[in-house]
């Protein structure tokens, strides 16, 4: 046998001594290493993810769309650039999935909806078109909240369930992209935040989820769910894998008129920096304060954290969470209305109750009291521009609570009864009313083994500070590691 | 600012809706107006925040222009 052939062997070796179910939760990090070394492909990854989720989506109801053909022949071809000498980077060969209010060229994109249960789009939403740049495998499209606003369209069969409690929701509304993820159906996925929706279901389910400062990644291609307020982001079960997804998809793009032109830093290249000397606030607690005391002390052994990995902490005042609430309602409802007012005449049928109703409350918010809103949130991010004059973070709880059961509409928290979408948009809408760059991070699980999560938010355009904080919180702990309990 | 008063009714509603063409199906009005009273009180507080200096926050990306 010659040299290489055991070479070749040993490889092989190593791969299979690894179980599918370790492939799929292994970072994308030594995947990529893996594929460059030849113990894995790209075709072989693929076919294995697909096999996973055709096993457990049935259970979990997170791919909306899966590529089986399309998949396996992206990743081939992936492999035969390797094989020949092009390397796209650390996203090449990697299979991810993107939620289904994106736009895919030739794939149907429906926005979680009827109304859109049947457009093929004839062009890539612009970071679709980058993951396939980069060389990441779309294995499919995601399930949503209908239209990304509120509620569930029964057209696609029951709430997408958890994977660490098949009860329990995970998150709005990028509820497949973070199931697919923590279930090991994808290494990472792409969603959207106009309200806390990437770090919501980041929450959830104990996943990293990144809303970066506004307009750094192109919204060209998504439906609309906010204009001023929509983000994109990835999800990812570690911060590292995070970062790879968002390098991949951040930078100037003249497809979206409100993006930013600034050119993206060496994202990857700074997260091992660590946060010695960085100054962390803390916001006092509000007058309106809301959460469980189980995410409280949570986010308060996270902050601790922080300070062992070098960090100050200082307590800081932030503009009222809720007043950022009512501007996101206001904001997002009337931006929503107008973009909706054909399809609110001529379709009303085919909406959910729900989101329908959310939508056309909209239409009934006079244009003084939105223009009212856009003043009072230039307050705001006046207010927050002056506290991060002190420092460089902001550490706070990313939701009051763990998931929540489907179906449920109201929630206790700390033994007061709340509407549960309302007291679930408490700590997220801020960042979206600024536009600064906000990670949501596992740090923890309840006594019913529910994950929970603190958020740091950052400077705009300091994304690369926010992902270096995170990295270093990970560093010190595990919870990332950990995987639900669904086979 | 002096806080307004905002009085959601089904009938305002229906007045509002037949005046700038939103479409409301039977019963609608009834039941938008309770939901909608409760944001609304959110949105009267917006007027008691001091806004001197601000002006509507932009989504257009002024720094692009010409380039």
């Amino acid at each position: 046998m010659s040299k290489a052939q055991t070479k070749a062997q040993t490889k092989a070796r190593t791969a299979s001594a690894m179980s599918a179910e370790d492939l799929a939760f292994t970072p994308m990090a030594e995947i990529g290493r893996m594929l460059r070394a030849g113990e894995i492909t790209s075709a072989g990854l693929t076919r294995m993810m697909l096999e996973r989720i055709d096993r457990l989506n049935p259970q979990l109801n997170c791919f909306i769309t899966v590529l089986h053909e399309q998949a396996v022949k992206q990743a081939e071809g992936l492999d035969d650039l390797l094989a020949a000498g092009v390397d796209l980077g650390p996203l090449h060969g990697i299979p991810i999935a993107i939620k289904d209010n994106l736009a895919t060229a030739g794939i149907r994109t429906t926005i979680g909806s009827r109304i859109f249960a049947d457009w093929v789009p004839g062009k890539d939403a612009a970071v679709v078109r980058r993951i396939k740049e980069a060389g990441g495998v779309i294995l499919g499209k995601l399930t949503m909240y209908e239209f990304a606003f509120g509620g569930w369209h029964d057209d696609y069969g029951p709430e997408t369930r958890n994977p660490w409690d098949l009860t329990r929701a995970c998150g709005a509304s990028s509820n497949g992209p973070s199931s697919a993820v923590a279930a090991g159906l994808a290494y990472a996925s792409l969603g959207t935040d106009t309200g806390g929706s990437v770090r919501l279901p980041a929450a959830a389910c104990g996943l990293v989820g990144l809303k970066p400062t506004y307009g750094v990644v192109s919204r060209a291609g998504l439906a609309p769910g906010g204009y001023s307020l929509d983000h994109i982001g990835p999800l990812a079960r570690n911060v590292g894998d995070a970062t790879i997804m968002f390098a991949a998809i951040a930078g100037p793009d003249r497809g979206d008129p409100a993006g930013s032109w600034q050119a993206s830093p060496d994202y990857l290249g700074e997260l091992g920096r660590g946060i010695d000397g960085m100054t962390v606030g803390v916001p006092e607690a509000q007058a309106s304060e809301l959460i469980d005391p189980e995410m409280a002390k949570a986010c308060e052994d996270a902050v601790k954290v922080l300070e062992k990995a070098g960090a100050r902490v200082k307590t800081v005042k932030v503009p009222d969470h809720l007043l950022s609430r009512t501007l996101m309602w206001t904001i997002a409802a009337s931006e929503l209305a107008e973009a909706h007012r054909d399809y609110l005449r001529d379709r009303a049928g085919d909406y959910s109750p729900t989101v329908h109703g959310l939508i056309k409350q909209g239409a009934f918010i006079p244009a003084t009291e939105y223009v009212r809103a856009q003043r009072v949130r230039q307050r705001i991010l006046s207010d927050y521009e002056e506290v991060m004059r002190d420092v460089d973070l902001i550490a706070m709880p990313t939701v009051p609570f763990a998931a929540w059961n489907i179906g449920d509409e109201d929630i206790v928290v700390d033994g007061k009864t709340e509407n549960l979408m309302g007291c679930l948009t408490r700590y997220c809408p801020p960042f979206n009313i600024t536009g600064q760059p906000a990670v949501a991070l596992a740090t923890g699980f309840d006594k019913a083994g529910l994950p929970l999560s603190f958020q740091i938010g950052g400077r705009w355009h300091e994304d690369a500070r926010v992902m270096r904080a995170a990295a270093a919180y990970e560093a010190r702990t595990d919870w990332h590691t950990k995987r639900p309990p669904v086979r | 600012m002096k806080v307004p008063k905002f009085r959601i009714t089904a009938k305002g509603l229906e007045s509002y809706a037949e005046m700038f063409d939103v479409p409301l199906a039977k019963g609608e009005a009834e039941r938008f107006a309770g939901p909608l009273s409760g944001s609304f009180s959110g949105v009267a507080d917006l007027w008691s925040v001091d806004v001197t200096g601000c002006e509507p926050f932009t989504i257009f990306a002024v720094d692009r222009v010409g380039k």
